[in-house]
């Protein structure tokens, strides 16, 4: 299971599901400053460019993966703006020949000696801090069931989807586990639907990876997204445990106050350049 | 002596021979010659224009004609070589107003990668000569006198993954290259055959032959009678053969 290879013939599904509700306004726990709307909003725009960038080839953008994202907060729906607005799942080309805008930021690389240097990189935006509303997550997950299962009817064969939950974990419409539950049951030839939670949470606790055990968790959001993420796959763990972090068998796609892309490093779809780790 | 070489490369399953970032170099054919240098490289999905990356990296092998390679030196060289391509590239892209996307962009930053093995025959006596082999990553020689002889610088075929050790067309990602490098030299008789291969058919090779299946032999067949691509959608239909580019270089060393 989980074995599938990706490929253009093949592609999977990526679905992200992000809290744009009014508790999102308060601060980010973790090491960036600024609401976590925010960094809901970095978090989501990283991981599409992180996915444009595994696919991208001088020639163009392989469409490896088709991604959704919907927006859970003042209104339950899908959540791209400009030419994609009201779309369920777009081709990983069209995400990365369409953003909103391109913002040039400075990050930290390797100068070959030994030390880091900045360099500007370009910075697509597809989407900015929302926070308004209430919490509906439960909705948004009856959603994603609806468009995985449409997704899965064209796609019986594909590396089974994977659903990514950014939220603070604070659902106001009911415990939303029974339908994370309910969503996880679909499944491909190659295995069930992957639920991963990333948690951003105002709680200063520290980061938190992979755990296989809801023991030393901060509160009871944590717990709950922590108890709704599926169990890493075997292939998904040993990149993971290669990439040097801690796991189990029992480790679960579950992310504290942290980041979430390297989930996307972690999928064959050829060969990696260890050299930019 | 006499140096008689076969080369065989398709793309991915699904992908266009375009789009192959496997290269080789020199092409095949017979040559007679006192000593004489191949490589062959495997560009790494992950990068921008990998393609020309590896084939700047296996012209260069061969044209450094080098017995004391001194890695830095030579990758420097090489990196000179892309970044003239690269930006008469970009210049053509511009021209044809068609500049480079954000994506491009932020690919190039980062660079190309790929993997390099190179080996030199010597002609030194009537019998044979020796051999000298240069390796970063995980394409594969194998030496063949009935059985294999040698098998460098992978020897056990569950060392190979999706993450091998690759040269960088950007200095900064190649700061622990002199580790990554291996050499090994040998003896060879006139009569012994060589294969080159990039990982998935080297993976596929190293298992038969550890299930002693003569996999050379299957490959000489296949080669000569040109049915060697038939095969491989075969074995990779059948889950034999992970879904990749797939390089053979096939040397026979024969007195002159």
């Amino acid at each position: 299971m989980y074995t599938t290879e990706i490929s253009r013939g093949n592609p999977t599904c990526f679905l992200f599901l992000i809290d744009q509700s009014g508790s999102m306004e308060d601060p980010f726990g973790g090491e960036s400053s600024g609401s976590k709307a925010q960094a809901v909003a970095d978090a989501i725009n990283r991981l599409l460019q992180n996915l444009v960038l595994r696919c991208a080839k001088a020639e163009g953008i392989r469409d490896y993966f088709h991604v959704g994202v919907i927006g859970y907060g003042a209104k339950v729906g899908p959540a791209f703006g400009g030419d994609l607005a009201g779309e369920s799942l777009v081709p990983i080309s069209t995400i990365g020949d369409r953003p909103l805008m391109i913002e040039e930021r400075m990050q930290k690389v390797p100068d070959g000696a030994g030390g880091v240097v900045e360099q500007v990189v370009k910075f697509p935006v597809w989407f900015e801090p929302v926070s308004k509303g209430p919490t509906p997550m439960k909705q948004a997950l009856k959603k994603a069931e609806g468009i995985l299962a449409d997704w899965l009817n064209g796609h019986p064969d594909c590396f089974p989807p994977i659903v990514i939950n950014i939220s603070d974990g604070e659902p106001t419409d009911g415990d939303p586990s029974s339908v994370a539950e309910s969503m996880m049951q679909l499944e491909s030839s190659d295995g069930r639907v992957l639920l991963f939670n990333l948690h951003l949470s105002s709680s200063k606790a520290p980061p938190i990876e992979f755990p296989d055990t809801n023991d030393n968790l901060p509160d009871e959001f944590a717990r709950l997204l922590y108890e709704m993420s599926s169990v890493l796959p075997e292939k998904i763990r040993l990149e993971a445990e290669s990439e040097g972090f801690r796991v189990s068998d029992e480790s679960r796609g579950f992310i504290f106050n942290s980041d979430m892309v390297k989930v996307i490093q972690f999928l064959d779809i050829g060969t990696r350049a260890t050299n930019l780790r | 002596m006499k140096l008689i070489s076969s080369l065989f490369t398709i793309p991915k399953k699904g992908n266009q021979p375009k789009e192959n970032e496997d290269f080789f170099y020199p092409h095949g054919g017979e040559i007679r010659c006192d000593h004489q240098t191949i490589a062959i490289a495997d560009g790494a999905s992950e990068g921008f224009l990998s393609k020309l990356w590896s084939r700047i990296l296996t012209v260069s092998y061969v044209n450094f004609d080098r017995t004391d390679l001194d890695i830095r030196q030579f990758t420097d060289f090489c990196i000179d070589v892309y970044e003239n391509q690269r930006e008469k590239y970009i210049q053509r892209r511009r021209e044809s107003n068609n500049p480079l996307k954000w994506f491009e962009e932020n690919l190039m930053l980062k660079g190309s990668f790929s993997t390099l093995l190179g080996v030199t025959f010597f002609d030194e006596t009537t019998e044979g000569g020796s051999w000298l082999s240069v390796s970063v990553g995980d394409s594969c020689l194998f030496q063949l006198r009935d059985i294999v002889i040698e098998s460098f610088p992978v020897s056990d075929a569950s060392s190979f993954g999706n993450s091998p050790d690759l040269i960088s067309s950007n200095p900064a990602y190649n700061q622990e290259l002199e580790t990554k490098v291996r050499v090994k030299m040998g003896r060879f008789l006139f009569g012994d055959s060589f294969y080159l291969m990039t990982d998935a058919i080297a993976h596929w090779f190293m298992n038969q032959n550890a299930e002693r299946g003569r996999p050379w032999a299957t490959l000489d067949e296949l080669l000569e009678t040109d049915r060697l691509k038939d095969y491989v959608d075969r074995l990779r239909g059948e889950g034999g053969l992970k879904n990749d580019d797939v390089t053979i270089a096939r040397v026979k060393l024969a007195e002159e």
